[in-house]
């Protein structure tokens, strides 16, 4: 762990990000975060490759190849396991869309597949599969028909519309716009009744479950202005009906989370012996940050996803789907280990500023080098690298060491830290001094 | 940028393939994530693609080493159990943390199945596992554990660790002796040279040192009989052919020069017969690298600074690149580092943010890699040249069906029709512009290029695109 590039600070508390783990393979075609940040839900294709059909495929000649497959990978960090939920031949069909139905270890995944029927219709169906791999069948439709899938942000509920005109009439014909239609359903995938839409509006859930449609309709006083009208589904009348007051918390569709940590996904270019180098970057910073620079998750990875817990954070590398999990630690508590690890890299570096000078001192018979001249072009040679002089401050005079009383409490140098210099002595040991 | 190519080469692809077989039978192949520039590097005859990474092993590898045929990593990492929890307990709390022991493990992996194995795990208060070398030719390694405790005067023993999984001590170092393990560059066999000591007693004048000897075993971990040799500062180099020499060093205090002289070990007479120098080159040391072979494909392990709004970050860098060709480098990855190839360039190993990842190299033939390159970026070529052709079509059509002219700054009117300006970087207008009900001939009228290799991406007034090689 490096106390500086491994942690993200906010004003309340910091994050130690862990080293990455491998969620799965390449071709990752979507990463979803589960709303509690329990499961990571990984959609990819899966082909098996080898060398000899890559010769064959550059070559232009026809080879025998491994049918590709899609698979759907679920990935948890509290046991940081991967399990292959689904795999599906292209024969068999294509996922689209996976959401998490809130609080459950279930998805809701949409996909267009063909089922084994004669007529070989291809349908689109709707399914909640578990992370454990069983799967429910919730609907069908024909793919001419629009559809919706709405996972309530709340609760495990999810709502389903279905657009039973999927172009809308043209204008002035007499064909009449059929009303959209919504079912629910929850983790055990059973339809509610339906509920039929008002004209021209959309769905909201609340976050006490229940589920809303706005709709606009003409000022009676300004003809000319809409105003909002609020529907709330009734079970009882399996209808829309009309609420006088909005909801206090259905208008917008996601929970307002004040977001403690963002992600930023870059890029950025670097020159490798004269030649262009493109390094897809990902960073995370804090909303309020503790420190300037944001923390660098990894400089080759892309769409990078922080999980609504802050337990994780996803990205691709390389086509392949990563995560590093991270551990929240109080704030004071890092800002100590924090300071502390700089005090002992600043410690480590007096050392062997020290250890030179001691080395040059005994090469020149006893006597240690003047700190009036260029010394550290004359230690140099005793350093493996030049840069840990940078911020040592060489107090000692220089002359002979045989004329030092208590090598122990003579001073060589010190370097400046936070609170504290790492002060180095004639003996050539380091100590940590506060500043008074 | 990269996904356009990406694109564009799965195209080629496919069109490659259904044009080779009259029937579209074959599923579209994209070759992974693949793409023609960045994961391929180029060396004389062949062209190399670096298949997209796979994982080895998480984090604390102490030591990699590929198999002599390049077929097999093994890892040596420190593996112990902590929780995120733990960690978080570790901030806050005083206390040291109570955590399971750690263990060291032997993970070897395999570039045939891609598939990772644990081979070999050994508490950390079992042992110390001081070397790991392949046994050549084989599935086997040799292991030299050791106590953990440093005031242990038992000597370490030798471990030959089986395809199977299954570990059998082979020997024990004796007190005070110093031991080498060295397998033959060439065939599954090893030399286990033994340098023994005797300790002078007080009082007593100082003892006469006993002669190293060598003992031979293989994958089967039987000992042969063991040949004493030298008397001086000997010690055992194989051949690069496999066969065992001497080669010892004796200081002549007269003439005040080292005297070397070789022999070599008869395994069928098990004895010592003075020879000349092998004339093929030689392993001189115990885990030294082996001897010089010009490969095809070299590693740079490099840490360049990149800057990004002000701020710099270190970006390790791992690249490959044909040895002794500088114009074509293989990007390996932008973190990570102790790159290195496999023998017989197999694949590219190395470590990102500690864990072990490996990406395997194929090799194609040169030709039909240049050729499938080409007629990449030709379709990248062709739909970019399309994209401003289509740009250039909507945006006469928001002007009465004026085309711009190419006098003025058609880029900047332009950049609202296109997802991205850079589309028109390279792109030359050629058409004058004007009311595009004069043209007469759409289809054969021509707005713009872009070049190519070998030729021209054209796109006519009827926004179709065209390759027109050079003449």
């Amino acid at each position: 762990m490096d106390p500086q590039r491994d942690f993200v600070a906010s004003g309340k508390s910091a994050f130690l990000m862990l080293p990455p783990e491998f969620v799965c393979g390449p071709k990752v075609q979507q990463m979803v975060w589960g709303n509690d940040g329990v499961h990571l839900a990984v959609l990819r294709r899966f082909e098996d490759i080898t060398t000899g059909m890559i010769k064959d495929l550059i070559a232009q000649q026809p080879g025998v190849r491994a049918e590709p497959e899609q698979q759907l990978i679920v990935w948890s960090p509290t046991n940081r396991k991967t399990t292959t939920v689904l795999r599906l031949k292209p024969s068999q069909g294509e996922i689209t869309e996976v959401s998490w139905i809130v609080g459950s270890s279930q998805m809701a995944v949409v996909g267009v597949f063909n089922p084994a029927n004669p007529s070989g219709e291809v349908t689109v169906g709707v399914m909640v599969v578990s992370s454990a791999g069983s799967t429910i069948p919730v609907a069908q439709f024909s793919v001419s028909e629009r559809y919706e899938v709405l996972p309530s942000p709340y609760k495990s509920q999810v709502a389903l519309v279905r657009f039973p005109n999927s172009n809308l009439p043209k204008a002035g014909s007499s064909e009449a716009i059929k009303p959209s239609i919504v079912r629910t359903f929850g983790t055990n995938g059973i339809l509610s009744p339906a509920f039929t839409m008002p004209e021209g509006s959309s769905l909201f859930w609340s976050s006490n479950g229940q589920l809303f449609a706005l709709g606009f309709e003409r000022d009676k006083s300004k003809p000319k202005k809409s105003v909002p009208v609020w529907y709330l589904a009734n079970k009882a009348s399996q209808k829309f009906e009309r609420v006088a007051t909005s909801p206090p918390d259905a208008s917008p569709n996601e929970p307002t989370i004040k977001h403690e940590l963002e992600i930023q996904n870059l890029n950025a270019k670097a020159a490798v012996k004269k030649i262009g180098v493109n390094a897809p970057i990902v960073v995370v910073q804090a909303e309020t940050p503790e420190e300037d620079a944001p923390t660098v998750v990894t400089t080759d990875g892309g769409e990078g996803q922080i999980s609504p817990t802050y337990n994780a954070i996803s990205y691709i590398y390389q086509g392949s789907a990563m995560v590093r999990p991270m551990v929240k630690v109080p704030l004071e508590a890092y800002k100590q280990a924090k300071l502390a690890a700089i005090r002992m890299k600043l410690m480590n570096q007096a050392k062997q500023v020290a250890l030179g000078l001691i080395m040059n001192m005994s090469d020149m018979d006893d006597n240690f080098v003047s700190n009036k001249g260029d010394w550290k072009t004359q230690l140099e040679p005793y350093m493996r690298d030049s840069s840990v002089f940078d911020g040592f401050n060489y107090t000692f005079g220089g002359g002979a060491s045989g004329k030092i009383n208590d090598p122990a409490n003579t001073q060589l140098g010190y370097l400046e830290g936070t609170g504290g210099r790492a002060v180095a002595y004639a003996d050539g040991h380091v100590k940590w001094i506060p500043n008074p | 940028m990269l996904l356009h190519l990406l694109t564009a080469f799965a195209l080629v692809s496919t069109f490659a393939s259904s044009e080779s077989q009259q029937h579209g039978s074959q599923t579209q192949f994209d070759l992974a994530q693949c793409d023609p520039i960045k994961d391929f590097v180029t060396a004389k005859q062949s062209a190399y693609l670096m298949m997209p990474p796979d994982l080895v092993c998480g984090p604390k590898q102490i030591d990699m080493r590929w198999s002599p045929d390049g077929q097999r990593l093994a890892v040596l990492r420190q593996y112990q159990h902590i929780s995120a929890e733990q960690i978080a307990d570790s901030f806050v709390s005083k206390e040291p943390l109570t955590l399971d022991e750690a263990e060291t493990q032997v993970i070897t992996w395999n570039v045939k199945t891609q598939k990772a194995t644990t081979a070999f795990r050994l508490r950390v208060s079992n042992g110390v596992i001081d070397s790991m070398d392949w046994i050549t030719g084989s599935s086997s390694m040799v292991l030299e554990v050791r106590s953990p405790n440093p005031d242990d005067q038992s000597g370490s023993q030798v471990v030959l660790l089986q395809n199977s999984g299954t570990a059998k001590v082979i020997v024990t170092q004796k007190v005070d002796e110093g031991i080498q393990i060295l397998p033959s560059p060439v065939k599954p066999i090893v030399a286990y040279v033994e340098y023994p000591f005797v300790r002078r007693t007080s009082g007593l004048p100082p003892p006469v040192q006993p002669l190293p000897s060598v003992r031979f075993f293989g994958v089967d971990g039987v000992l042969s009989g063991p040949i004493s040799f030298g008397k001086g500062n000997s010690r055992l180099v194989w051949s690069a052919n496999g066969t065992p020499y001497i080669f010892e060093s004796k200081y002549d205090r007269v003439t005040n020069t080292m005297n070397h002289s070789w022999s070599f070990v008869d395994r069928t007479t098990n004895s010592i017969k003075p020879s000349n120098p092998p004339s093929d080159l030689v392993y001189l040391a115990q885990n030294s690298p082996p001897p010089q072979i010009s490969s095809a494909l070299d590693v740079q392990n490099v840490i360049p600074k990149l800057r990004l709004e002000q701020k710099g970050f270190d970006a390790p860098v791992v690249t490959i690149r044909a040895n002794k060709i500088d114009e074509s480098f293989g990007l390996v990855t932008s973190d990570g580092m102790k790159g290195e190839i496999a023998p017989h360039l197999t694949a590219v190993s190395y470590v990102s943010q500690g864990n072990v990842m490996v990406r395997t190299l194929a090799k194609v033939p040169l030709d039909a890699y240049l050729v499938a390159k080409n007629a990449a970026i030709r379709t990248k070529l062709l739909n970019q040249a399309k994209q401003v052709g289509i740009a250039l079509v909507l945006n006469a059509g928001d002007n009465s069906d004026n085309y711009l002219s190419n006098k003025g700054d058609w880029k900047s009117i332009l950049i609202p029709y296109l997802k991205d300006a850079s589309l028109m970087d390279g792109f030359n207008y050629v058409f004058p512009g004007g009311d595009a009900a004069k043209i007469s001939d759409p289809s054969g009228t021509v707005l713009g290029y872009l070049e190519g290799p070998g030729g021209r991406a054209v796109v006519y007034t009827d926004s179709h695109a065209k390759w027109v090689p050079n003449p």
